[in-house]
């Protein structure tokens, strides 16, 4: 049910109509994939990636994320179950992952894994347990300044947000995570205010010193359900703080599309602000997936 | 994995075991107070449910760490002694076994005591590893040719847990019904974030991703179980449930998933891992889940004063048209093709109501009935989601009622979070039309929040636009019913908050029906 309670009292009667914040849209990370069951039985763990880069200090909102899995050879459906192990300090979202999966049939889920503060630098175990095979998957932990950032100045930098969504998994961080796909919106992957129909909504990440910039791209709410025509953010101002100083670099006026991009003039900034002006529509709420800066 | 049979589950209870269940009871609650500790396996609690006139389901499932996916307890089946008697001191017992609490069931235990009296208070509890549960009290249903004089229940729906407190829970608990009557929405498959929203209790990391597999629905179940005020609730009355929406997926609709990024193939894995999760926590006499189709709907009769049909307008019904939501002339709506139940459930309930020869027909069921209309102009702006999205479906059904001159209907609805109450009519556009039976809508437990008590329609006034509606409003409560052979009165019980413990509770609205008299008159 969704949005029904606030149009009820804001319509059927006259007094004091409540505002019921409307129920987050579904985050799901399971995924599957169809396949041929070999019939033997087994159950093989699988992961996303062959490592996984854990960056050092950042907000605990937005932890490391991998994809894992199995994949099931028997020769009926079954509620399988596979062990998530991580050597300590790390912590993984998830101590097991159970899940109904018919033969032949690959299911991935999204696990996040956590850097407490006084971990130190180096190579962790990650360990995905079925009783048919355990696969091992090294995590690298490392301090920002470290990552191969593809020359993104923003990513995994500190970010301060005007307010924040409470009714789901909204973190200001997750702009600069790097992921900049819409998907699983509401499970920890974009910024979503707390005030809804009032404007200005900022968003800053400061990018650890001085750095010549000159491009901002900016990635809205876009998927077919959450289109960025109703959902994504229509007018904003690009912002650099230039000794100290927020100047405006640039503007969007009119967006309708799920990503835009701003050059400017180069200038040397401490950080980048988004001032979000509008939305289309939807609630009247800032959705932002990713902000990149170079 | 294997499946234990029913077999092992129900069937076991050697006779040196019931013995030493017997000595160690005679001090009962000097025992349960020396183990309530980390290790205390009972942590959330016990229910009884679905009751028939000689029988009623006995539920928990131990889990000393609620808030991990195997409750803090290894991948080994634990087995597990139940008793039922008639005294809370366990002095006239009746009953008493043992079952096996699985791993593949997330340790839970569904007991089906037979063998009771018709329409009987009894109390239950279980032991295991010399450990005592709390004990629970339920109902039988009366006896198949009975004449009951009353029935005293309560009905609720929508309780997330992150927006507020269970209060309502505890005194609808304190209300001692007869039996309750929940209608889905009982937890939510959002994620939580650490501060734990309204109740600023906070909750561990796991809890940020939403519950999609099985073992993330797990702890989410467990969580929203760990709460005393839900305990009360389910120690006091035997419960029917059914699911609504947020069970499994927002809005989910029959083969439909919430559209996007999650293929039919992912949300059918997800549906298969949240009708488990919902098998294992509830009180159900259902075979457990095993995929994803799970038939939950189901009748139960008490006597000749009420029979009710449990709904699932869920599983079967048909994608919600012109985008859901709200929407204004959306011809798609009216498409005779598409159905609400589905064509099995839809005969099962028509040839149920037909042949029921109860004074009070229920549909315990989840979405509005009554037409709802949200522009307070001239246009129609209806809900796709509840009936009015399904127009052919629900006149099918009301024309079904007038048909077979079904004795006083009466539909309990949840999932609005706003209380209702208004009358069924043969057409909805005409004040002037026939008035078939009445509709109650509880609002939400705790979802949506404190809500708002300036607002709504007094009990007994009139809403222009929804002509049939006779009450509203938006406050956080459950509604309690008083069923008799002469009438059926509704208290709909509202709390002042529900972001802190400890709220009060206050009758909003008292509304009857009459026998014989669809119609509803504010007391």
């Amino acid at each position: 049910m969704r949005y029904a309670a606030a149009a009820l009292a804001a319509v059927l009667f006259t007094t004091g109509a409540a505002w019921d914040p409307e129920e987050p849209p579904s985050a799901v990370s399971v995924k599957v994939k169809p396949g041929t069951s070999k019939g033997t039985g087994k159950l093989t763990p699988i992961a996303g990636a062959d490592r996984l880069v854990a960056p050092l200090g950042v907000d605990p909102a937005c932890p490391a994320t991998i994809k894992i899995g199995m994949r099931s050879d028997a020769r009926k459906p079954a509620y399988a179950t596979m062990n998530v192990e991580v050597d300590p300090p790390l912590t993984a979202s998830r101590t097991m992952l159970t899940s109904y999966l018919p033969p032949g049939y690959e299911l991935g889920a999204k696990l996040l894994v956590a850097v407490p503060p006084e971990t130190k630098e180096g190579t962790y175990g990650l360990r995905l347990r079925t009783t048919d095979k355990t696969l091992s998957v090294p995590v690298d932990v490392m301090p920002v300044d470290r990552l191969d950032n593809g020359g993104n100045l923003a990513l995994r930098r500190p970010v301060t947000a005007s307010s924040q969504h409470t009714n789901a998994n909204y973190p200001p961080c997750s702009v600069v995570d790097g992921d900049r796909s819409s998907n699983g919106w509401a499970g920890g992957n974009g910024w979503n205010d707390a005030t809804a129909r009032a404007w200005p909504d900022t968003i800053a990440v400061a990018l650890g010193g001085a750095k010549q910039i000159s491009r901002v791209d900016l990635y809205t709410l876009d998927t077919e359900r959450y289109p960025a025509s109703r959902y994504g953010v229509r007018d904003w101002d690009v912002q650099a703080q230039v000794n100290g100083q927020w100047q405006t670099v640039a503007q969007v006026r009119g967006n309708t599309a799920g990503n835009a991009r701003s050059d400017f003039a180069p200038v040397t900034a401490d950080a980048v602000r988004i001032v979000a002006l509008a939305s289309n529509g939807a609630n009247d709420y800032t959705r932002i997936i990713e902000v990149e800066v170079r | 994995m294997d499946c234990p049979s029913r077999r092992s589950f129900f069937g076991l209870g050697g006779a040196a075991f019931a013995l030493a269940f017997t000595t160690d009871l005679a001090h009962p609650w000097t025992a349960r107070a020396s183990v309530r500790g980390g290790d205390y396996p009972f942590q959330l609690g016990v229910a009884s449910g679905d009751p028939l006139p000689d029988r009623v389901v006995l539920w928990t499932r131990l889990a000393p760490k609620p808030l991990e996916p195997l409750g803090g307890l290894p991948f080994n089946k634990i087995k597990v002694d139940w008793e039922i008697a008639e005294d809370e001191a366990f002095t006239r017992r009746v009953r008493h076994g043992s079952a096996w609490a699985a791993p593949e069931y997330g340790h839970s235990v569904h007991v089906d005591a037979k063998g009771l009296r018709p329409g009987r208070e009894y109390f239950y509890r279980f032991r295991t590893g010399g450990e005592l549960s709390p004990v629970g009290r339920t109902k039988t249903a009366p006896a198949p040719r009975s004449s009951p004089d009353a029935l005293k229940l309560a009905f609720a729906s929508c309780a997330s847990w992150q927006d507020g407190y269970y209060t309502a829970y505890r005194h609808l608990a304190d209300d001692n019904p007869d039996v309750v009557f929940h209608l889905g929405d009982y937890i939510y498959e959002y994620g939580i974030v650490p501060t734990g929203g309204n109740r600023k209790v906070p909750v561990p990391e796991q809890f940020r991703v939403q519950c999609d597999t099985l073992d993330r629905f797990r702890i989410q179940y467990g969580l929203y179980k760990s709460d005393p005020d839900l305990q009360a609730a389910h120690q006091r009355a035997p419960w029917i449930v059914t699911w609504d929406d947020h069970e499994v997926l927002d809005n989910w609709a029959g083969r439909h998933g919430p559209g996007g990024e999650v293929t039919e193939q992912d949300y059918l894995v997800i549906r298969a891992n949240a009708f488990r999760a919902f098998w294992e926590n509830m009180p159900v006499r259902l075979p457990a889940a095993h995929g994803p189709d799970f038939r939950i709907f189901r009748r139960f009769t008490f006597g000749d004063l009420a029979e009710f049909n449990v709904l699932d307008t869920r599983q079967y019904r048909d994608d919600q048209v012109c985008g859901d939501g709200q929407q204004t002339d959306c011809a798609a709506r009216l498409d005779p093709a598409r159905q609400m139940l589905g064509p099995e459930q839809e005969a099962w309930l028509l040839d149920g109501l037909g042949g029921s020869r109860a004074k009070w027909n229920v549909l315990a069921q989840q979405i509005a009935m009554i037409q709802l209309d949200f522009d307070p102009g001239p246009a129609q702006r209806l809900s796709m989601d509840l009936w009015d999205g399904y127009k052919a479906a629900k006149d099918r059904l009301i024309t079904g009622m007038i048909d077979r001159r079904v004795s006083n209907p009466v539909v309990l609805t949840g999932d609005i979070h706003y209380n209702l109450a208004g009358e069924l009519k043969a057409n909805f556009d005409d004040p002037a039309s026939r008035t078939v039976g009445v509709e109650f809508v509880c609002t939400s437990i705790s979802s949506g929040g404190n809500g708002n008590p300036a607002t709504g329609l007094p009990p007994g006034g009139s809403d222009p636009v929804n002509p049939h509606l006779r009450f509203s409003s938006y406050q956080r409560g459950y509604v309690s019913c008083e069923v008799t052979r002469t009438q059926w009165r509704s208290d709909f019980k509202v709390v002042p908050y529900v972001d802190r413990p400890g709220a009060p509770v206050s009758t909003r609205a008292s509304l009857v029906t009459l026998d014989g008299v669809p119609g509803l008159q504010a007391l």
